[in-house]
């Protein structure tokens, strides 16, 4: 019992350490990586800034290549995207299609005053 | 010669036929209704002052939406004058990444899933009543940059100078307050949609 007890140790400290190491690699590849190419983070804010401002030829350049590799980025600009084009939508048709009304002690309300305003001005 | 109008029965007419129209469209763009109903009766009593210069070539509902428009963003211009200088709008993304910058998988608040079909959502009343209620959740600096860029289509050259702001702050206001509709949005979209649609 006692030596299998070891052993699982063992191989429990085994994969940690594989583990932290494959985590070193990877965290060196992703500095790697930043160093050359933009992060998502970057590049979420140019998905949002890119609908205000054009980019200039190196983010261009970035965005393409970034795209291309990184499904969570391209998702995120369709987003972002298709919100634009909804706020666009509810710019133009709240107005029209919504179901508020003009309260009706406001309008007396507006009315008094404008009636007001006009005796005072003759 | 200034054409003699009777105001009360002008104010009459305009109120039964735009009043509500008008409202929606103040209350589209201003969350608090009682501020709403104050530039509806700006825009009247400032339409009847320059009633002479109305021309016919337009309606009277394009020529009154215009001048509510002005109010509008007059008011979040007035508004943003109470604004301390160097504060911003305090974003949602900060864990939506790891420490590298790549998106944080396990944080599900992104909403990295969400693949909205435009088909199936566009001129649906009960969308447009969830981004109502969710533009109208935005805090003021963001309400007021993003009525004026994104319903009112202002150019960012006047933006800046009606609100004061520099440049890089604007990217990052707008930037945060999209990030704030989209996780707001999609929270109650899908609660709603969990219901299976007829």
């Amino acid at each position: 019992m006692g030596t299998r007890n070891e052993c699982s140790t063992i191989v429990r400290k085994l994969f940690a350490k594989v583990k932290s190491a494959y985590d070193l690699v990877d965290r060196f590849y992703k500095r790697c990586y930043n160093a050359v190419f933009f992060s998502c983070e970057h590049m979420s804010r140019l998905a949002s800034e890119q609908q205000d401002r054009p980019l200039n030829t190196r983010e261009r350049v970035m965005r393409r290549i970034h795209l291309r590799m990184c499904t969570w980025c391209r998702r995120y600009e369709f987003q972002l995207e298709f919100l634009r084009n909804q706020f666009k939508h509810y710019a133009s048709e709240y107005p029209n299609k919504s179901e508020g009304k003009l309260p009706e002690d406001a309008k007396k309300r507006i009315f008094k005053r404008i009636s007001d305003s006009s005796k005072d001005s003759l | 010669m200034s054409k003699r109008v009777n105001h009360d029965e002008v104010a009459e007419r305009w109120l039964s036929n735009y009043g509500d129209r008008l409202y929606r469209y103040a209350c589209s763009r201003i969350s608090d209704p009682s501020h709403a109903e104050d530039l509806l009766q700006e825009t009247f009593l400032s339409a009847l002052k320059n009633y002479e210069s109305f021309q016919e070539q337009s309606t009277e509902l394009t020529w009154l939406t215009g001048i509510l428009r002005h109010r509008i963003l007059d008011f979040y211009r007035k508004r943003s004058r109470q604004w301390r200088i160097p504060d911003s709008v305090e974003g949602i993304e900060g864990s939506w990444f790891d420490q590298d910058g790549h998106w944080n998988r396990e944080h599900s608040d992104a909403g990295m899933e969400w693949e909205p079909d435009p088909s199936l959502i566009l001129d649906r009343k009960e969308f447009m009543e969830t981004l109502h209620q969710c533009i109208g959740k935005l805090p003021d600096k963001a309400a007021a940059v993003f009525v004026q860029r994104e319903l009112e289509f202002q150019e960012i050259a006047s933006i800046l100078k009606d609100l004061k702001i520099s440049e890089s702050n604007l990217w990052v206001i707008l930037h945060r307050t999209r990030n704030m509709l989209k996780k707001c949005i999609q929270n109650r979209w899908e609660q709603e949609t969990n219901v299976p649609q007829s």
